[in-house]
């Protein structure tokens, strides 16, 4: 769709035509329009990308100090406990959230699909999608409270239902902190991931699911036989989408533990930004970031081949 | 054509007086720390407003010359800030910090030494007042001392506040629970550590948790100042033998501990260094219910709402807070010493130990030299900590104990004065006292024995691992060498 729509406006422009430095020529405005973008890309996302590389090893404070060091950063790595502690609460953290993640905004989806009402339909959508423009930091302010082992809410609603006895300094003790961060944004519908999976759902032909239903499907055939695989790839940027903003995430850890009690909630993202502006190393911070984007980028590429190898079955 | 060149001559004419003029103005930006003139907000409805006046008063003075004040970010903590402000050179040319955090920095080249300037006389300050001759005669000899830096031979820090942190308690509660609020030594409620723990437990058996404090790695200073107090009175009687030669008493600086645990003079193996870890260990029951990842702001409301009778705070500026906020009769109690009833390696200690002091100073940044305003700058430094200046600050908002000669301190910081009277912690907070590094992975180690994560043995040996691997870093990174603790 996307190409051919594309090939029928290079034919509106005329550019299409002719040997390829003419083509170029022609088409110079718009190569011209997309310098800017892309230098701007290069300048801001790819060359602070790449420096992370190069500084990774250094000994560099911030500052002065930049003593090349070779692969030493990464073979401290390798004994940071630090490091494979936050790498392993990191995997438990992500593993709960891609599930939850994906699971529960392809119920909201299914939810709406399946309504009759296109009004309902339409108001449901922008409850799904409001939380959208609640500020991040106050989410967690607001969670924060919720835990407040004193006077939050839930030991407040445990106590209201004679449960005295579950009440909990529930970031404060390193058993329930994770579980406590998991369960932050609860009930886990997350605006762009349910978007998504929406529109894989819409555009599943009509046909196909009246098709189903004369053949007696139920809610439960449909979705495994149709639903699920028709939406494979949308579920799949869902997931990868997920897993990526789980991994970079360092401002949840450090707004609700900043990593504590003890290293029970410190993740490698958290790990790195203490390590470049609270102790200033920068070279080893950038180590951490190199590997956290060599970790996303394999699993990423996993993903993509699991999934289209399915799709190919 | 000729008018068109006069024209043309006569703009550039005009643009390069433009110019000229705007090189002779010269704008000096100044931190002034718990002093900047804030708006009001609910948490903070009187905020101080006199440096206002006094930065106006400075700028009629002196035409040209523009002062503005920075607010340091409250999110962010004052190491990332510096590391930030200084790295991008972007840095005010008067800063406030911790004089110990200044010898830290030192070697970055951050501070301009002030030894030349504090011998000049300082104008501002009337004649026949100390400092007016010299302005080093303004304040105290103990605060010099106590600030000076033995390692470089200079004074970076010009103090011209002390503060001094306590136990406020709720008096109305703690009666109705029982509790003697009468103190038994002349600055605390209790007559050691034992009976503050037992008095503490008292409280716990009322069915109130009894200190609101923080231990979160975020605003980790409540812990920080048990920890270094503390540990002060375990190795009080080795701290001398662990100076650099010809000093007079002062906290460690970092070179001095550094080496003492590199020479084997203090290690987590130290008999005195476990029973320590097992007197906080034995303190931490009587800490609020999730602690460890509490902020400071947490802490306040449970002790403002009477949630529990301790909380453990700055005793100088929270004052002012605690006046507005509480709805009780309250006190402010220090630490007690730390004797053998608790460990036979406490046994010389008579008192305790301050922590505060006269911690927080101005300092002029490298910013000044390199813009080549140095007189500049000091001569605003000069005006602005000189006693009729001063003494306005402090008396309009009154969060510190001002230290200079002929200012006298504001009846609501009187309480406090006993407190600066004892003896100063020779080993500071965990950060200060080695690296950030240290600091941080000492506090966490510490949450996970306190949390059950990891046994005695296993942070001993931990602690052990992260003095040795920090005190070798923090040696190379200064090239200092340790030979003259073994002297």
């Amino acid at each position: 769709m996307f190409r051919s729509a594309t090939r029928s406006s290079s034919h509106a422009l005329g550019i299409s035509r002719g040997p390829l430095p003419l083509r170029l020529w022609r088409a110079k405005w718009l190569y011209l329009a997309l310098l800017v973008p892309v230098t701007l890309l290069l300048l801001f996302e790819w060359l602070p990308a790449f420096s992370a590389l190069y500084n990774s090893l250094y000994i560099w404070n911030g500052g002065k100090v930049h003593i090349y060091v070779g692969l030493e950063h990464y073979e401290r790595l390798l004994s940071d406990r630090t490091f494979r502690v936050a790498l392993s609460n990191l995997v438990g953290f992500v593993i709960f959230r891609v599930v939850m993640q994906t699971v529960l905004p392809f119920f909201a989806a299914e939810m709406i699909i399946n309504l009759r009402s296109a009004r309902w339909s339409y108001w449901w959508k922008i409850i799904f999608v409001f939380p959208m423009v609640v500020p991040t930091i106050l989410n967690y302010l607001i969670w924060r409270f919720i835990y407040n082992p004193q006077v939050g809410l839930l030991n407040e609603g445990l106590e209201l239902l004679g449960l005295d006895a579950y009440t909990h300094a529930w970031l404060g003790d390193p058993l329930t902190a994770m579980w406590a961060l998991a369960f932050v944004r609860f009930p886990w519908l997350p605006t762009l991931q349910f978007l998504i999976i929406l529109g894989g759902l819409q555009t599943i032909p009509h046909e196909v699911h009246e098709s189903a239903s004369i053949d007696g499907a139920g809610f439960w055939r449909r979705l495994l036989y149709i639903d699920i695989p028709m939406t494979r790839r949308q579920i799949t940027l869902a997931m990868i989408l997920t897993m990526l903003f789980m991994t970079q995430r360092f401002d949840l850890f450090l707004v609700m533990t900043d990593g504590g009690p003890g290293y029970s909630t410190m993740v490698p993202a958290l790990q790195l930004f203490q390590s470049a502006f609270s102790f200033l190393e920068f070279g080893y911070a950038s180590a951490i970031g190199v590997v956290l984007f060599v970790g996303m980028l394999a699993l990423t590429v996993i993903n993509l081949r699991v999934s289209s190898g399915a799709a190919a079955d | 054509m000729f008018k068109r060149l006069l024209f043309v001559l006569i703009i550039a004419l005009v643009f390069g007086a433009f110019a000229g003029l705007a090189q002779d103005e010269v704008t000096i930006y100044a931190t002034v720390g718990a002093y900047y003139p804030d708006e009001p907000t609910d948490n903070n409805p009187d905020p101080p407003r006199m440096m206002n006046e006094i930065v106006a008063e400075y700028e009629a003075m002196n035409p040209g010359v523009n002062i503005e004040l920075i607010d340091t970010p409250d999110n962010i903590s004052g190491d990332q800030w510096r590391s930030t402000v200084f790295n991008g050179q972007n840095e005010p040319h008067i800063i406030v910090n911790n004089y110990i955090r200044v010898w830290q920095e030192q070697g970055n080249d951050w501070y301009v030494p002030l030894n030349d300037y504090i011998e000049m006389p300082n104008p501002y300050i009337p004649e026949g007042t100390p400092g007016h001759e010299r302005w080093a005669d303004a304040i105290p000899d103990v605060v010099w001392n106590t600030t000076f830096h033995t390692g470089s031979g200079n004074q970076y820090v010009v103090t011209v506040n002390a503060v001094a942190v306590g136990f406020y308690y709720n008096i109305d509660m703690l009666e109705a629970n029982g509790i003697d609020t009468e103190f038994d030594i002349s600055y605390s409620l209790w007559q050691d550590w034992a009976t503050m723990i037992d008095e503490m437990g008292a409280v716990a058996a009322a069915g109130h948790e009894p200190l609101a404090m923080s231990m979160s790695t975020a605003t980790p200073y409540t812990y920080n100042w048990f920890d270094g107090t503390s540990l002060t009175s375990f190795y009080i009687d080795h701290i001398e033998s662990w100076w650099e030669p010809g000093a007079s008493w002062h906290a460690l600086n970092q070179r001095e501990f550094a080496c003492a645990i590199q020479n084997g003079l203090i290690s987590a193996h130290d008999d005195a260094f476990v029973d320590w870890l097992q007197l906080l260990a034995e303190f931490e029951p009587m800490w609020v219910d999730g602690y460890a990842t509490m902020t400071w702001d947490e802490a306040y409301r449970l002790f403002i709402t009477g949630e529990v009778p301790f909380l453990l705070g700055n005793a100088a500026s929270q004052t002012l807070n605690v006046t507005r906020d509480a709805d009780f009769n309250w006190g402010i109690s220090y630490f007690p010493p730390i004797t053998e009833t608790s460990s036979p390696h406490a046994a010389n200690n008579d008192s305790a130990y301050l922590v505060g002091g006269f911690t927080a100073g101005f300092t002029m940044t490298d910013r000044a030299r390199r813009e080549g305003i140095e007189d500049q700058v000091i001569d605003f430094f000069m005006y602005m900590t000189a006693q009729p200046q001063w003494g306005r600050v402090v008396t309009d908002s009154p969060r510190s104990i001002p230290t200079q000669f002929g200012l006298d301190v504001p009846d609501a910081l009187k309480p406090t004065v006993a407190f600066l009277e004892l003896p100063i912690r020779a080993l500071k907070d965990p950060d200060p006292r080695l690296s950030r590094r240290y600091g941080e992975d000492h506090r966490r180690l510490m949450q996970e024995y306190f949390t059950g994560q990891i046994d005695l043995e296993t942070l001993i040996a931990e602690e052990d691992r992260l003095m040795t691997r920090e005190a070798r870093v923090v040696i190379a990174e200064n090239e200092w060498t340790c030979d003259f603790q073994m002297e």
